[in-house]
C-alpha cells in the first residue's frame, strides 16, 4: 500500500494484492475507521474563515486573476503569497510528502498562469476556481504512474489517514453548513464522503479502507453526496 | 452521445471531487464546455466542498516557491499563452472565448461549429418534426393558475418546452427548466434558454421522465442559476400526465 490511496483503479499487481488482503485480512481497520470519525468531539479548532466567496479578498483574487491573464506577474506573486500557504496545505493533505505537495503547488500556480484567461468572475468565484486547478493537479499526482508503491506497515498508514480525515471535520467551524449537514449523514456515508474528498480517494480505495463491497461503497457515497446537496441547497 | 443515464448534479459532485472514471470524466469536461446547467452545477459543488479546503493547516512557502514558478511562467502570458500543459482541461473552460492570435484557425473552427450548429438544428428539427411522440406532457401553471407552458418529454429525454401566452422575461435573465427525477431528490436541470417560444432540450445525462414527475421554470441569470440549484423566481410549475 502506499502511503497515501494506492491506485487500485488499475489492475492491481500480485504484490498489491497480496498487500490489499493484509489489509482487507485485519478487520480492525474498518471499525477504526467509523470509530474515529463517528462520534467526534464538538471541540472547534481554532478560527475557520467562512468561504470567502464573494468577500473582498475573493474579489480581489478575481481581480488578481484578470490582471495575471494580462501578463502581470506581480499579481500572479500575490496570489501565491496570499493564498499559497493555504494551497499548500491542501497539497500536503492530499499527497501527504512534502517535495511531492510543493512540485504541486509550482505546477498549479504556473497553470493558473496560462489559464488566467479562461476565468470568468461573472461565471464563478475565483477561490473556487483556484482551488480546483489544485485539486486536479494534486489527484493527477496522485494517480499518477510515476508515483511508488511505498510498504509501510497498513495500519501506521491507516492511522495517518484516519488523522487527516479528523483534522478536517473537526476543523470545520460550528457554523459550517456543510458541518450541519454532514452531521445528518449516516455515519458510513460521512465517513465515504469525506475520505473521497480530504483524501482524494476512488471508490476502490474507500471500499478496501471500509471493508465493504464496491457497489455498497458507491450507493454510501452517491446518497451521501445527493443528501448533502438537498441540505445545503 | 452520452453513455451516462445519470443526473447531472450527482455527475457534477463526482467530477469535482473526482470520483469519475475516465468514460465519464470525459463526458463531464465534454459537458462543462458545453452545457451552462452542468457548468452551474460544477461551480455550486466547488462552493459546497470548499469550507473543507478551508480546514488545513497554512503551510510555510519554501522560499524559493516564487522563483521556482517564475521559471516557468512563459513571458506571453494570459492570452496569448499557448496552451502547452498538458493537464486535463477541466477547468471552467466556458469562459471567455479565448482570443486567439490565429484568426484563420477562428475562421476554420467557426465555420465548422457553424455547419455543425446547422447539422444540429435540421436533425433536431427534423426529430422534432417527424416523432413527437411525447410519453409524458406537463402543462405547468404560474402563481394564478394559469397555464404558462407546456412541457413534452420524450423516452429519450428530449423535452419541447412551449411557451404559452406572453411571458416577459426580466431583462438579463434567462428561463431556466427544472425536473425532479427522483421526487425527493434535488430538482436538477434540464436546459437554459432565453426566448420565450418553442425550444427543444436535451439533457441525455438525465433518467427518461416519468408520470407525475414535476417540472418548473425560474428566471435565473445568464448561462443559468449559479448554484445548480433554482434560485430565481418561479415562473410556472406542473406534474407530467401521460397523453393517451
Amino acid at each position: 500500500m502506499s502511503t497515501t490511496c494506492p491506485q487500485t483503479r488499475r489492475a492491481p499487481n500480485r504484490f498489491q494484492r497480496n498487500n490489499i488482503r493484509q489489509a482487507i485480512n485485519c478487520s480492525r481497520h474498518a471499525l477504526f475507521y467509523l470509530s474515529a470519525i463517528s462520534g467526534l468531539p464538538n471541540k472547534i479548532g481554532a478560527h475557520r474563515l467562512a468561504t470567502t466567496l464573494q468577500t473582498p479578498a475573493g474579489s480581489q483574487l478575481a481581480q488578481q486573476l484578470e490582471l495575471c491573464a494580462q501578463g502581470d506577474k506581480a499579481a500572479l506573486r500575490e496570489i501565491l503569497e496570499t493564498e499559497g500557504p493555504k494551497m499548500l496545505g491542501v497539497a500536503r493533505r492530499l499527497l501527504q510528502q512534502k517535495e511531492l505537495a510543493e512540485d504541486a503547488l509550482q505546477d498549479t500556480l504556473i497553470l493558473i498562469w496560462r489559464k488566467a484567461h479562461q476565468f470568468d468572475a461573472r461565471r464563478g468565484a475565483a477561490k473556487p476556481w483556484i482551488y480546483a486547478v489544485l485539486r486536479n493537479r494534486c489527484l493527477s499526482i496522485l494517480r499518477s504512474d510515476a508515483r511508488e508503491i511505498a510498504t509501510e506497515d497498513d495500519r501506521l498508514e491507516l492511522r495517518v489517514e484516519t488523522d487527516r480525515v479528523d483534522d478536517a471535520w473537526k476543523n470545520l467551524g460550528h457554523d459550517s453548513e456543510l458541518k450541519k449537514c454532514l452531521e445528518g449523514l449516516q455515519e458510513e456515508k460521512r465517513t465515504a464522503v469525506l475520505m473521497s474528498y480530504v483524501l482524494g480517494c476512488t471508490h476502490g480505495e474507500i471500499a478496501g479502507r471500509l471493508q465493504a463491497p464496491l457497489g455498497t461503497t458507491k450507493t454510501w457515497l452517491r446518497r451521501g453526496l445527493a443528501a448533502l446537496r438537498e441540505c445545503m441547497s | 452521445m452520452s453513455q451516462t443515464k445519470r443526473p447531472h448534479s450527482e455527475l457534477a459532485d463526482e467530477f469535482v471531487i473526482g470520483l469519475l472514471d475516465s468514460v465519464e470524466q470525459a463526458e463531464a469536461e465534454k459537458l462543462l464546455e458545453t452545457n451552462a446547467g452542468f457548468a452551474a452545477l460544477v461551480e455550486g459543488s466547488r462552493r459546497r466542498f470548499s469550507e473543507l479546503d478551508d480546514t488545513v493547516e497554512p503551510q510555510e512557502l519554501p522560499a524559493d516557491m516564487w522563483s521556482r514558478i517564475s521559471g516557468g511562467l512563459d513571458d506571453t502570458a494570459g492570452d496569448a499563452a499557448p496552451q502547452t500543459d498538458t493537464a486535463p482541461e477541466t477547468v471552467v473552460p466556458f469562459a471567455r472565448p479565448e482570443k486567439s492570435a490565429r484568426p484563420r484557425a477562428l475562421i476554420v473552427t467557426t465555420a465548422a461549429s457553424l455547419a455543425a450548429s446547422l447539422i444540429l438544428a435540421i436533425a433536431l428539427t427534423w426529430n422534432v418534426m417527424t416523432t413527437v411522440e411525447p410519453k409524458v406532457v406537463a402543462v405547468l401553471l404560474n402563481d394564478d393558475g394559469q397555464p404558462v407552458a407546456m412541457i413534452e418529454g420524450t423516452e429519450d429525454n428530449r423535452t419541447l418546452v412551449t411557451m404559452l401566452g406572453d411571458t416577459e422575461v426580466p431583462a438579463g435573465q434567462v428561463l431556466q427548466l427544472w425536473t425532479k427525477p427522483d421526487p425527493d431528490g434535488p430538482p436538477v436541470s434540464v436546459g437554459v434558454f432565453d426566448t420565450p417560444q418553442k425550444t427543444t432540450l436535451s439533457a441525455p445525462a438525465l433518467p427518461s421522465p416519468e408520470t407525475d414527475q414535476l417540472y418548473e421554470i425560474t428566471f435565473e441569470q445568464p448561462g443559468g442559476s449559479p448554484t445548480g440549484l433554482p434560485t430565481g423566481p418561479i415562473l410556472g410549475k406542473g406534474f407530467t400526465r401521460q397523453p393517451n
